[in-house]
């Protein structure tokens, strides 16, 4: 164990590259379809070779890139996201408690998505409304702390619980609303946050936006390290805080937004994941940020992976993920006791 | 020095307690401000002719009330769906919204009951927890009347019994015959069929189509074999799409019509078996699904679906079947656009 650690830390990169792999190919072959390895390698070699295809191994194949594949896609995508804009978070507002929820964006998005279920009982809607809610929640935060001549963190994260605690409410009263047997059901089990409703389509419409959100903001290490520093500090070092601030919200925003499409509302990884990292390579953004995009999505991915191997329902794996969460969020404290300034 | 009050401070306050006290007893002790409660009634104490004005605890028991003798339902759960309006007549649309035990956290309205003077309601023995809440509304003055319901077999005498309540015995005995020879000629149609030869039907619920029901007496009663089990397959009620590949029923039956485009749109599901024989059948809708609560319309919908399930059984012409149901039951006299509206065949 210490040994693997110790590899860990030394090659977190490395480990973390090979590790998602592995689940990847796992993810790949578990599921409820009864499938065996040697049949995959099958199907997928008699399509590459171009020959015939049998109805199973069409079967098979189609199952592989338009059933499984989005899943696990998403499953990465949205681990990855949520952990990322966790940790550009954390670092902007000087806060390990920060969570990509912090300035509205899921409660924007639950209430988008009641919207679409309980009005316009229409699938498309329900995902386009979360969306468009999550960022507009977002906007609202931020235009509440530019009311204000001096506007700090605090103001922005007091914008944020407003702009959620208003969304919260709109929420409960669509579900008022709702009729309990047929909408009730749907929303809380979308709240709840699941992968199954994953699919290509879905990816093609949000994907491009999480992976560029993703990618740019794992590359913002050394200005995210220097607005840890907080304001004063940042702008004395010659950052345009404000500027930067909007760029990063925006960004994130952006991406958690985007997961809400893919998987509904999915809370706690956003704020785990990046503290189990800091634990292994310590507060520097430049390391933890790619770091952040690998571990989340393979925290994601297993999470994904017990739910559908694991339990013969399809659980929401929202609750899985606050389940597993909470054991190592207390682990995580516990290892970093002093670590955070 | 200290003044009388000021040396001894303690005085006033034991007083004070000691009224209180006082005040609590003569409260417990004082005779209770209430009305005269209401009682609990079964089937034998229905008085002659019925009651006045009657109002069911769920949604289940009103919307029978509804069917059985409109002109005396005290009132709607809540706002009626905009997609229920146009099957029922205008007069009936602004009837006081008077609450409900339904799901989702609905309450009765005790103010609107007493505002509405509703002096009778009725209840489901299947009902338990509203049952043991009946005391809220017997303290507000309610008789309630607790009926056998809530299920296809027992239905036939819930509509004989709210038939008497509600003053039309003769019309709730004519309703009781459509239900029982429904259920009787479905059963005949369908007897005989051994267990494995029965199609496994999914229900696809939702507007994504990928919640289902456990357990569903039309399909049962109708000769299909519910697809998912849910003792072995799911716990809830919900299902990934590789389930239901996995699956692969021989017929879907798509209960919420805001699936139909999705369903349209998406590759996935037409790769079931049930998509490429053709078996792909959207529940008939109107004043609300077919296989939806309340019960009444779930008559109309076991001819339905063994019609569909068992096409060369079938004696019935849909079409007038389902025109003869809808003013027999729901007072609508539809033409035949509108019939094929519910029917889904436009």
């Amino acid at each position: 164990m210490q040994i693997l650690l110790r590899r860990l830390k030394k090659h977190p990169f490395s480990v973390f590259a090979f590790l998602l792999l592995l689940v990847f190919l796992i993810s790949l072959t578990s599921g409820r379809y009864p499938l065996s390895i040697g049949e995959i390698f099958e199907a997928v070699y008699q399509w590459g070779s171009g020959g015939k295809l049998t109805d199973r191994q069409d079967e098979i194949l189609f199952l592989l890139t338009d059933i499984r594949l989005p899943r696990i896609c998403a499953a990465i995508l949205v681990g990855a996201a949520l952990s990322v804009s966790g940790t550009v978070y954390q670092a902007m507002f000087v806060n390990p408690l920060v969570s990509p929820s912090i300035l509205g964006v899921l409660s924007g998005a639950s209430f988008g998505a009641a919207l679409g279920i309980v009005v316009f009982n229409s699938w498309f809607l329900t995902q386009f409304l979360a969306f468009a809610f999550a960022c507009a929640a977002v906007s609202l935060a931020v235009l509440f702390s530019l009311l204000f001549r001096r506007s700090s963190i605090l103001v922005l994260i007091l914008g944020g619980m407003v702009v959620g605690a208003f969304f919260t409410s709109l929420t409960s009263l669509l579900k008022y609303a709702a009729d309990p047997d047929n909408q009730l059901p749907e929303l809380v089990y979308w709240l709840m946050g699941s992968f199954t409703h994953a699919n290509n389509d879905n990816l093609l419409k949000v994907g491009v936006i999480s992976i560029l959100g993703i990618v740019f903001l794992s590359l913002q290490g050394k200005t995210v390290n220097i607005l840890s520093l907080g304001d004063e500090e940042a702008m004395s070092l010659g950052v345009n805080v404000k500027l930067t601030r909007i760029v990063f919200i925006t960004a994130a925003t952006f991406i958690s937004a985007s997961t809400v499409v893919l998987a509904g509302t999915i809370s706690w990884v956003g704020l785990v994941v990046p503290h189990m990292l800091r634990f292994l390579t310590g507060p520097d953004n430049r390391k933890l940020l790619p770091l952040a995009a690998m571990g989340g999505a393979l925290y994601m991915l297993s999470t994904d992976l017990m739910v559908r191997t694991f339990f013969a329902a399809e659980l929401p794996v929202g609750i899985i993920t606050s389940l597993v969460s909470l054991p190592l969020f207390i682990f995580a404290i516990v290892q970093n006791r002093g670590r955070w300034r | 020095m200290l003044n009388k009050n000021e040396a001894n401070p303690v005085k006033p306050e034991r007083s004070r307690v000691f009224l209180i006290l006082v005040s609590f007893l003569f409260l417990a002790f004082s005779p209770a401000i209430s009305a005269e409660t209401g009682k609990i009634l079964y089937v034998k104490d229905i008085p002659e002719g019925g009651v006045d004005k009657l109002w069911g605890t769920n949604v289940p028991a009103n919307f029978l009330i509804y069917v059985v003798n409109p002109d005396r339902l005290a009132g709607w759960h809540g706002d009626l769906y905009d997609y229920e309006k146009p099957y029922i007549p205008e007069k009936y649309h602004n009837l006081p919204k008077l609450g409900g035990w339904h799901g989702g956290g609905g309450l009765p309205d005790k103010e609107m009951l007493l505002a509405h003077k509703v002096k009778n309601g009725v209840m489901f023995e299947n009902a338990h927890m509203q049952i043991e809440n009946a005391s809220e509304l017997q303290e507000l003055g309610m008789n309630i009347y607790i009926l056998k319901g809530g299920d296809l077999d027992e239905g036939a005498n819930t509509l004989r019994d709210l038939g008497k309540l509600l003053g039309v015995a003769e019309r709730g005995e004519e309703l009781a015959k459509y239900a029982e020879e429904a259920l009787a000629s479905v059963r005949a149609a369908v007897k005989n069929i051994p267990q494995s030869a029965k199609p496994k039907v999914y229900i696809a619920q939702g507007i994504d189509g990928l919640r289902t029901t456990c357990k569903n007496q039309v399909l049962e009663i109708a000769g299909g074999r519910n697809a998912v089990n849910c003792e072995k397959d799911i716990y809830a009620r919900q299902l990934s799409f590789e389930q239901l590949m996995q699956i692969n029923p021989d017929v879907l039956v798509i209960q919420n019509p805001f699936f139909v485009k999705t369903f349209n749109d998406d590759v996935r599901w037409k790769r079931l078996r049930a998509y490429k024989n053709g078996k792909v059948y959207i529940v008939p809708f109107g004043p609300f699904s077919w296989m939806d609560k309340p019960e009444p319309v779930k008559y109309m919908a076991i001819k339905w679906l063994s019609c569909k399930l068992y096409p060369d059984r079938c004696k019935i012409d849909l079409q007038s079947e389902t025109k003869k149901f809808m003013k027999l039951f729901m007072h609508q006299d539809l033409d035949d656009r509108e019939i094929k509206k519910i029917l889904q065949e436009n």
